[in-house]
């Protein structure tokens, strides 16, 4: 039997998704043979990340301030929202540089098997930011997944109500992927939204 | 090893590690499957897209007996209901049918008449889905609990065994197992039905969901009929599964 202190490390590590028994024991072992300064340092970064992070009050972003630094920015143009499920969705969009809107952070997708209904995301917020900013365009940047979808189609169904242009991302065939992978549904969307080639004459 | 190949719903799903997927499913033959999708969600893998639920998927696994969770190599879709299923609401509502539905099956039991029914219940769901929620609710409780055997007597007395007369009233009583004719004492939980209620309740278990069109009772006599249903499930089966 481990001691008291291990077992309750991996009751706790038990916690964190993927993580099984198995996993949490690994860790825990692999924790016991480093040196006690790394030990620390993780704690360190642990205490300082329940301390400093915060949610933004506004997009429900995570940050080290509320609000955060990107709802915060005057440079930015607040009259474009982005909805993305995520706080990592908003970093891969922010990684790209090419937007400079805000965001709005949903916390998650419509999904009935799993019971998660509009309660338990952040729709109602968004539904007051558009009815009380001067928003004129609300993009839906919802994974491509059939809950992200139905998602579309519900905030589409409320936001078709106030005077915002409503979009959503492009979908089709991912660069770097191959077409004898991509499902039927995938290869029909990516034909309804065919671009055309500009060709200089 | 060969693979074993298997239509099947999902019913439920989570990610598991950083790009694998571990889906619950409902087989053809009536069993709950937990699958493993490794990879899936990698950009080239092109199978969580194919992962949908309101369909029916054709999926392909390695089964090895005493495990949970098996190894799934491929999914395909083979008929996709998203269209019918397509807003959250009509999306709500089939899955409050799926989860009373899986309530049923247990660890190691099949059960493939409750995979038929759902799969029907997808099928016309389009028809259907205009149908009364009370008279649609009833009718499947019928269904998946006859098929499950915990079935209600409703064709004869569940305490004499003669046949139910159609011209007189009857009651119901989950603690004596079902209807109950007019000459027999009635237990403290027997609900009053009507001979149209009677009729009905035979009707929505003898008949498809889209010949429920047909009948035309009131609604007070479809929202009495559940409660008598829910009071049966309550009373044999017990409060379902989370």
């Amino acid at each position: 039997m481990a001691s008291q202190a291990i077992e309750e490390l991996i009751a706790e590590l038990c916690r964190l998704p993927g993580f099984g028994v198995r996993t949490a024991t690994r860790i825990a072992y692999f924790l016991l043979s480093r040196p006690k300064e790394d030990i620390y340092a993780l704690i360190d970064a642990l205490k300082k990340f329940a301390e400093n992070v915060k949610v933004c009050s506004i997009c429900f972003n995570v940050s080290e301030c509320d609000p955060c630094p990107i709802c915060a920015d005057e440079n930015r143009d607040h009259s474009v929202i982005c909805v993305v499920e995520e706080p990592q969705d908003l970093a891969a969009i922010e990684n790209t540089g090419v937007y400079d809107g805000v965001y709005h952070i949903l916390g998650g997708v419509l999904d009935a098997l799993e019971g998660i209904s509009p309660d338990d995301l952040h729709i109602k917020e968004l539904f007051q930011r558009v009815s009380e900013g001067d928003v004129k365009e609300v993009i839906l940047a919802l994974n491509p997944t059939s809950e992200g979808e139905t998602t579309i189609s519900y905030l589409t169904k409320y936001l078709k109500n106030y005077d915002v242009k409503i979009t959503t991302l492009a979908k089709g065939i991912s660069s770097g992927s191959d077409l004898e992978f991509a499902d039927k549904r995938t290869i029909r969307q990516a034909l309804e939204n065919r671009t055309k080639i500009e060709v200089e004459k | 090893m060969k693979p074993t190949v298997k239509k099947g719903l999902l019913i439920g799903r989570t990610r598991y590690k950083e790009s694998s997927l571990i889906i619950r499913t409902l087989m053809e033959d009536g069993s709950l499957v937990s699958l493993l999708f490794k990879g899936a969600l990698r950009r080239k893998s092109g199978i969580a897209g194919r992962i949908r639920p309101f369909a029916l998927l054709e999926f392909v696994y390695y089964h090895r007996p005493g495990k949970n969770i098996y190894t799934a190599s491929d999914v395909e879709v083979l008929e996709d209901f998203s269209d019918a299923v397509s807003d959250y609401t009509s999306q709500q509502r089939v899955a409050k049918f799926f989860k009373k539905a899986v309530s049923l099956i247990k660890p190691e039991q099949s059960v493939p008449e409750i995979f038929d029914i759902v799969l029907a219940l997808l099928r016309e769901w389009k028809e259907i889905s205009s149908l009364s929620e009370n008279l649609l609710w009833s009718g499947f409780l019928l269904k998946i609990m006859t098929f499950a055997g915990f079935s209600p007597t409703i064709f004869r007395c569940a305490i004499c065994g003669g046949k139910i007369n159609h011209e007189e009233n009857s009651a119901f009583s989950p603690s004596a197992g079902g209807l109950i004719c007019s000459s027999c004492r009635k237990p403290n939980d027997a609900i009053q039905f009507s001979k149209e209620m009677v009729k009905t309740a035979q009707f929505l278990l003898s008949n498809s969901f889209t010949k429920y069109f047909k009948i035309m009772p009131a609604e007070d006599e479809f929202k009495k009929l559940n409660i008598a249903l829910q009071k049966f499930w309550e009373y044999h089966i017990g409060e379902e599964k989370s």
